[in-house]
């Protein structure tokens, strides 16, 4: 699916930038890459460019440039209602971030059950249940 | 005092801060056309709306605010010793008043996205009234500029809604300075 | 010594360059562009060191202007020394950048800016990354010169130990390759052009044109690096260079908080709102429009006055001008004592009662762009101003025209391709500005007393679809742009400083003044002479040499209607629009003979021909000095008379079949 086919609020994992030339470095440049993280934060009034955030900070594309882009929808683990089974795809954060999910049993490729949404969340994973913080259910991306 | 509280004092102050910008804007637009007190009395009312429908029951605080509302709005009105601005000053006025309203509600329930419209129009007032005050004192020193070596008169210093505006609005940015007390609306 | 400040578009680099050079520094343009370049010089411990910003880049590929220039730059000056400035709120995507100097060079200084406000966000190990990186890493807050002392005594004491960061092996074997062959050559940086080539960068590319033997290397080298990664080179090469800096990012620096809603996030939500957006928009503008213009209006007047003095019921108080002219008669010519104060200081005068407008303009601007609003206004207005070929903010410039175009032109600058900036500037005169709007306002009240107010609607509507279709037209002709992309970033919103507005006030308004000021002057010189010449004729009368100029044109001027008198106010509408007013004045005498002198389909013909003809010399000299070029000058002055011949013809002869308002 293309980036400009994202509506606002969601969230998609960059598969593959297309195109040549100016834009296709200037997309890459921006750190649009396979395997990045970019969210739809909001449409402009008038429908056209549209604000993305990526690696921190924000971007204006318009739909043109975004339909270069090829991502997959996932959506961030806060927002998964609960009593669903859900894969991990994508966790946003440095080694130790990812050490400490690996030690819930939260890796890439895992399966999980969200069983309490709020607040804090609760999880159960192969290795048993566990709670954890909003902010780190931010962080976790799944599908 | 708690934070809360402060809050929720501040909104309802902002409401009918935000009436009277409300009333000076369409003033400033249909100043020809409104023979002002009627108006001035609807007006006031459907600002005090949202108040009324956040409370169940109005409190002595409440009713002394609304009486303090309609006594003030109603002096400037009859004093009516402020000149208008234009039509696109009246349009920033009425666009403040709104951008309030829209955030009163979620502002008094704690919330974020009420806290950014309330904040937004607070500092677009502040901003429009800080300007139009040092337009007026351009103005004046151009009114003399032009006087060199002609006989005029003293400059007729009248009273503009931005004046008071300007004495107004920074009350109401309390919330502004809690703002870490704020939460997110769930599903957000 | 020489030092190059490279870095990321609003990470701070130039408050960096001007806090480095203080005083000594000089703005020009880059040649034969008009990106903007800036040089200083900087001294320590007795060494001079030359300083130059580089324009603001993400990255130094060949697909943009800016970044063509900053990388020619370091290859061909060869820089000393390299300040990266980073936004170390924005780590990740800075460093990128850093990756990329990394290949062209081992002396770089990163000034780690924005220091105190990254601390908000991240816990930052400022001694582990110069350690990773082998280079001097310096934390500074350069809106309050806080490390820049540290900054001046790396560039010259530092050490300079860089530890290149490495593609993986396979990338790096066939790197090495292409390297040994080119280093055979005797080229400098044989790693980055080798890596460039394996890049397919088109500049290296044709620079290797007639090595055939190195570029059938590098594409065979390219074809099995993709062939092992799969995926094309370019997002593979990039790949590598953001895992390095994501890997660094994350080496040296903590998040401390996530998830809670920033100041910015509050704004955008309601200044990007769906209802309130536009009208906010709206909003802004007219507050800074109104502020501008009349808080310029005292200091205009005064300065006016005193030059020009003015006339009173009493008869006319003396101005400078006036002064001076009895003065030096007493001692010159009469002809040259009118010559230097009719004609030159004039002429001066009149730049100077431009500047206060210009200051405030840029005061205005400036605070719309440091506080990050500007970005937020391209976002909001793409959609409409892309019809015509221009960015979002082309939006800025063309609704300043209405106030003024010679600001308005320098507020092109805002726009950063190179193409819409010319289109931007070949629009902007066409918009009516406010001496125009005063003289239609003064004729409309003579002609068409009943329905003045249509009247006036109808040239404003008139200039504002022409300067559409015009710009709709031209971004499709003349300024086809080369298709670069509109990939914006939006800063978060930051309090401007006070240093940093007034900076960028007097920068601009200084250089309005010495350079635009020239030509005006000038222009002004020029005028005097066609209008006192030949000796003893009155100044301005048909007698004078405008005056033998218009009645020269006066039989083409039939067709359109105007009368040879109104072609001497045209002529003197050059110098400045609002002297049409004044002339026809001193020509007809009384606003009665005017009324009686033109028909009104000749009167709105006239108007007409204002509307669109050339742009005033002010306007002139600041698109030359913002352009550089006397061919774009040219086009534009050609540009308006076209249009205004058009217009003008158009309306008369079809008034005439009509019989309408003759």
């Amino acid at each position: 699916m293309k980036l400009s086919d994202l509506k606002a609020g969601e969230t998609g994992v960059v598969k593959n930038v297309l195109g040549s030339g100016a834009i296709h470095t200037r997309l890459l440049s921006m750190g649009i890459l396979p395997g990045a993280v970019i969210r739809v934060v909001r449409t402009s009034p008038l429908g056209d460019p549209v604000i993305y955030e990526i690696r921190g900070f924000f971007i204006s594309l318009r739909k043109k440039e975004a339909e270069y882009v090829e991502v997959d929808k996932i959506v961030p683990l806060h927002l998964v209602p609960p009593g669903s089974d859900v894969h991990v795809v994508l966790v946003d954060g440095g080694v130790g971030f990812i050490r400490n999910l690996n030690s819930m049993g939260i890796s890439i490729g895992k399966k999980i059950k969200v069983v309490e949404r709020c607040c804090p969340m609760r999880i159960r994973t192969d290795l048993g249940e566990f709670t954890i913080g909003m902010g780190m259910a931010y962080r976790i991306y799944v599908r | 005092m708690k934070v809360e509280d402060g809050v929720k004092l501040s909104v309802i102050y902002a409401s009918f801060l935000s009436a009277l910008t409300l009333y000076f804007g369409i003033y400033e637009i249909l100043k020809y056309f409104i023979s002002s007190i009627p108006y001035l009395f609807l007006i006031t009312l459907t600002a005090l709306y949202p108040l009324l429908s956040l409370r169940k029951k109005l409190n002595s605080l409440d009713i002394f605010l609304i009486i303090l509302a309609f006594l003030g709005a109603l002096g400037i009105a009859i004093s009516d010793t402020y000149i208008p601005g234009d039509v696109m000053g009246g349009f920033v006025l009425i666009l403040s008043s709104s951008l309030i309203f829209a955030g009163l509600k979620d502002t008094y329930s704690m919330l974020y996205s009420g806290l950014s419209f309330y904040i937004v129009g607070l500092f677009l007032l502040l901003g429009d009234a800080v300007i139009e005050v040092t337009i007026i004192l351009a103005e004046v020193t151009d009114y003399y500029i032009n006087c060199i070596g002609e006989s005029c008169a003293g400059y007729v210093f009248l009273l503009r809604p931005e004046i008071i505006l300007l004495i107004l609005t920074p009350f109401a940015l309390y919330p502004f300075f809690k703002r870490t007390h704020f939460r997110r609306r769930e599903n957000d | 010594m020489l030092v190059a400040i490279a870095g990321n578009p609003n990470t701070g680099k130039s408050t960096i360059f001007n806090e480095l050079t203080g005083a000594h520094q000089h703005i020009g343009n880059w040649p034969g562009v008009t990106v903007e370049k800036k040089e200083g010089e900087m001294s320590f411990e007795g060494e001079r060191i030359r300083v130059v910003d580089l324009p603001g880049t993400y990255s130094l590929t060949a697909y943009s202007l800016e970044e063509r220039i900053a990388r020619n730059f370091i290859i061909e000056e060869k820089p000393d020394v390299i300040i990266d400035v980073i936004d170390s709120s924005n780590l990740e995507r800075n460093l990128y950048l850093l990756t990329e100097l990394m290949e062209l060079s081992d002396r770089i200084v990163v000034a780690l800016n924005m220091f105190d406000e990254a601390k908000r966000k991240y816990k930052i190990d400022v001694n582990k990354m110069s350690q990773l990186l082998g280079i001097p890493v310096i934390p500074t807050v350069a809106t309050r010169g806080f490390g820049i002392s540290d900054l001046q005594k790396v560039i010259v004491k530092g050490e300079f130990k860089i530890k290149k960061f490495e593609y993986p092996s396979d990338v790096e074997e066939r790197i090495k390759k292409i390297e040994n062959e080119i280093e055979e050559m005797g080229l400098k940086n044989a790693r980055w052009h080798a890596i460039k080539l394996i890049e397919n960068d088109v500049d290296v590319i044709s620079k290797f044109r007639n090595e055939k033997k190195i570029l059938h290397l590098a594409e065979h080298m390219r074809h099995e690096i993709e062939d092992i990664y799969g995926g094309d080179i370019e997002t593979l090469m990039t790949s590598f260079r953001y895992s390095f800096a994501h890997g660094l990012f994350h080496e040296v620096a903590e998040r401390i908080n996530v998830g809670g809603v920033t100041i910015t996030d509050m704004i955008d939500y309601v200044v990007a709102h769906k209802i309130f957006g536009i009208p906010i928009f709206l909003a802004v503008m007219y507050l800074a429009f109104n502020f501008v213009f009349l808080v310029a209006a005292p200091f205009q007047d005064i300065i006016d006055f005193a030059f020009n003095g003015k006339d009173v019921a009493g008869g006319h108080i003396n101005g400078l001008i006036d002064i001076s002219y009895m003065w030096m008669s007493s001692f010159l010519p009469q002809w040259a004592s009118s010559l230097i104060n009719y004609g030159i200081l004039r002429g001066l005068a009149a730049v100077l009662t431009f500047t206060p407008i210009i200051m405030l303009l840029f005061l205005v601007l400036s605070i719309l762009e440091d506080s990050g609003y500007l970005a937020r206004v391209a976002f909001l207005m793409d959609r409409i101003t892309r019809k015509m070929g221009l960015e979002g903010r082309g939006i800025i410039p063309l609704m300043l025209g209405f106030g003024c175009n010679v600001p308005a032109v320098m507020a092109t600058r805002a726009l950063k391709n190179e193409k819409e900036r010319k289109l931007s500037m070949a629009l902007n005169p066409l918009v009516p500005c406010g001496a125009r709007i005063q003289v239609f306002a003064f004729i409309t009240s003579i002609f068409f007393t009943n329905n003045q107010a249509l009247v006036l609607w109808s040239l404003l509507i008139l200039s504002m679809i022409v300067v559409f279709v015009m710009g709709f037209i031209y971004s499709r002709t003349i300024f086809k742009g080369e298709g670069e992309p509109f990939v914006m970033e939006l800063p978060p919103y930051r309090v401007p400083t006070l240093k940093g507005i007034t900076v960028h006030m007097w920068e601009k308004s200084e250089g309005f003044l010495r350079k635009a000021g020239t030509i005006i002057v000038g222009a002004a010189t020029i005028i005097w002479f066609l209008a006192a010449l030949p000796w003893g004729v009155k100044y301005g009368s048909p007698q004078s040499y405008i005056g033998q100029i218009a009645f020269l044109i006066a039989p083409a001027g039939k067709y359109l209607g105007l009368t040879p008198q109104a072609i001497i106010a045209l002529i003197f509408g050059f110098f400045a629009k609002e002297v049409v007013i004044d002339v026809l004045f001193v020509l007809y005498g009384t606003k009665g003979a005017i009324a009686i002198a033109m028909t009104p389909l000749q009167a709105y013909s006239f108007l007409l021909f204002i509307l669109f003809y050339t742009p005033c010399v002010a306007t002139l000299a600041t698109i030359y000095e913002e352009a550089k070029s006397l061919k774009f000058v040219t086009f534009v002055v050609l540009e308006g008379l076209l249009l205004a011949i058009v217009f003008s013809f158009a309306a008369y002869t079809i008034g005439l079949a009509l019989g309408v308002g003759t």
